[in-house]
């Protein structure tokens, strides 16, 4: 390793665009977590429904983007809504749709494994105290889920920063988009990637320190 | 050297140092002796069970079995315990959740430590533990797993596995507090049968009219120390201190049991 | 869109497909063995390790799980053999990258196994006079296999849904082979729905084994 020399000014250089690429990432991740964490109570909601119809619409959803890479996704989308609606959306508004498809149904699946975790003892206690369906639900239910899905939401959260670098690949011009381009433009890869690396990294590890956190709180609170 | 069967001396077990769980214990016991303890919760009578078997380590004391020391405190308290395993094996125990291995069926659970640790043949440790199953009417059970037994019948099942270790003595610990009450008499009825067979045994038990019914001694004990130590006729009837009085009462909701 | 025409269409550029699956199934199997072993090893020293060895083994869980696979992948092709100063192969960049990957995710596995048997089962094995050289492999790997499964078998549906990424480094993998089909046809449709149907196929039927195998076979063991 000793043979190669540094020149981090590629970096400092280059500074700003890497910046800009950090924003457009930080939006997407931003929009999409949004999206997802409505999004994926609505469709858990709709998996969980009485009525076998919307059950099976919202378990196929989850099952199809669960089950294909995001990459396939991505690129499904870019080609093939054009192609089905005639309209060319804006590149960044078809990354949006991908990611945020991606990740309500990998949050639908964790509000339902939260649900599904709360003891049916509570639904009997509810009854018992004459609280409504709707009462039950808003008071006891949600509040428990939420809690115990949020280890699971916030790493879904991770999982969509980073796979929000999938974009770069159709050309919109994200961290990884502005990393790739600088790779080739200064001949300075490992700089280049290393750094790209680092901003990806300096934003998943707080965001998982949080997540082991709220574990070990949610272990003795509910032990 | 004493002439006791197993002889405790000077138990002493803290949590961290601090808070203080047995504080200098002392008793013996002959062999065929049946002793139960009761007392409070809290009070170290499941502790008091573990460090016998080794499975706590002690602040300072001995244990002796048979004349021999097998549980030692080290002088230097970061140390472990000193342990003499081929005495601690004479040691059986049976816990409140059973403690069986899920992913062994219940002759897999009676024949694993005779044949891997003792290294008994698999046809002779099948065998015996095949007549042990019988003895306790489960012999259907044999290539049943665990999670699909009562747990009357689970517990029943852990009794036969450390009983095939032929131990010289038995610790019970709260093994019927997990259970539903229909299914506790099959439990302690394993225990009787134990007792006319003068299996020595130590048990925690909850349960006072068992105590009092398969007890040849029994101890109260709180705040880590044991209170009161006598037959369980005169523990029943007429303890001595009122601490012990005051507890029956809370427990049994009568003055004493006849 | 006439559906016979379609597959007619994909029938011709079958054996093309084929060769990417292989592709794909061969990374993701290498990925997978060697991933598996790094996991275990790295989940015994992060629970019973000296504290240095604790110290890398989470800091390269965290990296790998802290950043998006396709810079891992980049840094693997483009960084790591010009620092090192030799050829190191497309082959075994891609290989590095999977069981690099598939390690730090199944760390967490066989670490959330090892935790979850309680001492009350370390107590029995004491009580029954159980060395460490019966109770390790008799009680103790034997459970800590049979509760990681499920999770692991997750990772490797992730494994095989990430590897779709090493297409974009130009390896002849499913993804890579779609898309160079699609390109060359200008019959995106057909090609792309194909090929997120493959995906889908093994990646479901893989999730509906490990919910088999949750409710069938732990269930019965009440592990």
């Amino acid at each position: 390793m000793g043979g190669y020399t540094w020149d981090f000014s590629a970096i400092t250089r280059n500074w700003d665009q890497l910046m800009d690429g950090l924003a457009v990432t930080l939006q997407l991740t931003g929009i999409c977590t949004v999206i997802g964490l409505v999004g994926g109570f609505l469709v858990c909601l709709m998996a969980m429904s009485r009525l076998a119809p919307l059950r099976w619409i919202a378990v196929a959803f989850i099952e199809l983007f669960r089950c294909t890479p995001a990459l396939v996704q991505i690129i499904w989308i870019f080609y093939c809504v054009p192609f089905f609606f005639g309209v060319f959306f804006d590149p960044f508004l078809m990354a949006v749709l991908a990611l945020g498809m991606n990740i309500t149904a990998f949050n639908a699946e964790a509000y339902r494994a939260a649900i599904q975790a709360i003891p049916s003892s509570h639904e009997d206690a509810c009854t018992a105290l004459g609280l409504s369906p709707l009462k039950k639900t808003v008071y006891v239910i949600l509040p428990q889920a939420l809690l115990m899905a949020t280890p699971v939401l916030l790493t879904n959260t991770i999982g969509l920063l980073q796979q929000t670098s999938l974009v770069a690949i159709v050309a919109i011009a994200d961290l990884m988009y502005q990393g790739k381009t600088l790779a080739t433009q200064t001949y300075r890869p490992i700089e280049i990637y290393t750094a790209v690396a680092f901003i990806y990294f300096a934003f998943s590890l707080p965001l998982s320190q949080v997540v082991g956190l709220w574990e070990r709180r949610l272990r003795s609170r509910l032990a | 050297m004493s002439s006791s069967f197993l002889n405790v001396q000077g138990l002493r077990k803290t949590f961290g140092g601090h808070l203080v769980v047995l504080d200098d214990i002392n008793f013996e016991m002959q062999a065929g002796e049946r002793v139960v303890v009761i007392g409070p919760s809290g009070s170290g009578k499941s502790t008091l069970l573990r460090c016998v078997m080794g499975l706590e380590k002690i602040d300072s004391g001995r244990i002796e079995l048979e004349g021999t020391p097998y549980i030692e405190a080290n002088a230097n308290r970061r140390k472990d315990n000193f342990v003499d395993i081929a005495v601690r094996n004479k040691v059986g125990m049976v816990f409140q959740h059973y403690t069986l291995f899920p992913h062994l069926t219940v002759l897999g659970n009676l024949i694993l430590a005779p044949m891997r640790a003792r290294g008994e043949a698999r046809a002779s440790a099948t065998d015996r533990a095949m007549q042990l199953l019988r003895r306790l009417g489960l012999e259907a059970k044999a290539g049943a797993f665990p999670g699909m037994l009562s747990g009357g019948q689970k517990q029943r099942v852990a009794i036969a596995r450390a009983l095939l270790l032929d131990p010289k003595i038995m610790l019970f610990d709260e093994v019927t507090s997990a259970l539903d009450p229909e299914l506790v008499t099959e439990v302690e009825g394993v225990m009787l049968e134990l007792a006319e067979q003068k299996m020595s045994m130590m048990i925690v038990t909850h349960d006072m009219w068992f105590a009092k019914r398969i007890a040849t001694r029994v101890i109260f004990s709180a705040n880590g120390r044991i209170v009161e130590d006598c037959p369980p006729a005169k523990m029943f009837s007429s303890p001595s201190e009122p601490r012990t009085a005051d507890f029956l009462k809370k427990v049994l909701h009568v003055e004493t049991i006849s | 869109m006439n559906i016979s025409a379609a597959l007619g269409f994909l029938w011709e550029y079958r054996q093309a497909l084929l060769i990417g699956l292989g592709n794909t199934l061969y990374f993701t199997a290498l990925g997978l063995l060697v991933g598996l072993v790094i996991g275990f090893v790295v989940s015994v020293v992060r629970t019973a390790g000296h504290p240095l060895l604790k110290l890398v083994a989470t800091g390269y869980v965290e990296v790998f799980r802290g950043t998006p696979m396709l810079i891992q992948l980049f840094w693997f092709f483009f960084c790591l053999p010009a620092l090192l100063g030799v050829e190191l192969g497309n082959v075994f960049s891609t290989i590095l990258t999977l069981s690099l990957y598939m390690g730090a995710i199944s760390s967490e596995s066989f670490r959330a196994a090892l935790k979850a048997i309680g001492t009350e089962q370390r107590d029995a094995c004491i009580a029954l006079g159980l060395p460490g050289r019966v109770s390790v492999p008799y009680v103790i790997l034997p459970q800590t296999v049979m509760r990681a499964v499920p999770t692991l078998l997750s990772n490797c549906v992730t494994l095989f849904k990430e590897s779709a990424l090493v297409s974009t480094v130009g390896m002849a993998d499913l993804m890579y082979q779609g898309q160079m089909i699609a390109d060359s046809t200008a019959r995106p449709i057909e090609i792309l729905t194909a090929t997120a149907l493959i995906y889908f196929i093994i990646a479901f039927a893989t999730t509906r084994i490990v919910t088999f195998y949750e409710q069938g076979y732990l269930a019965r063991m009440r592990l």
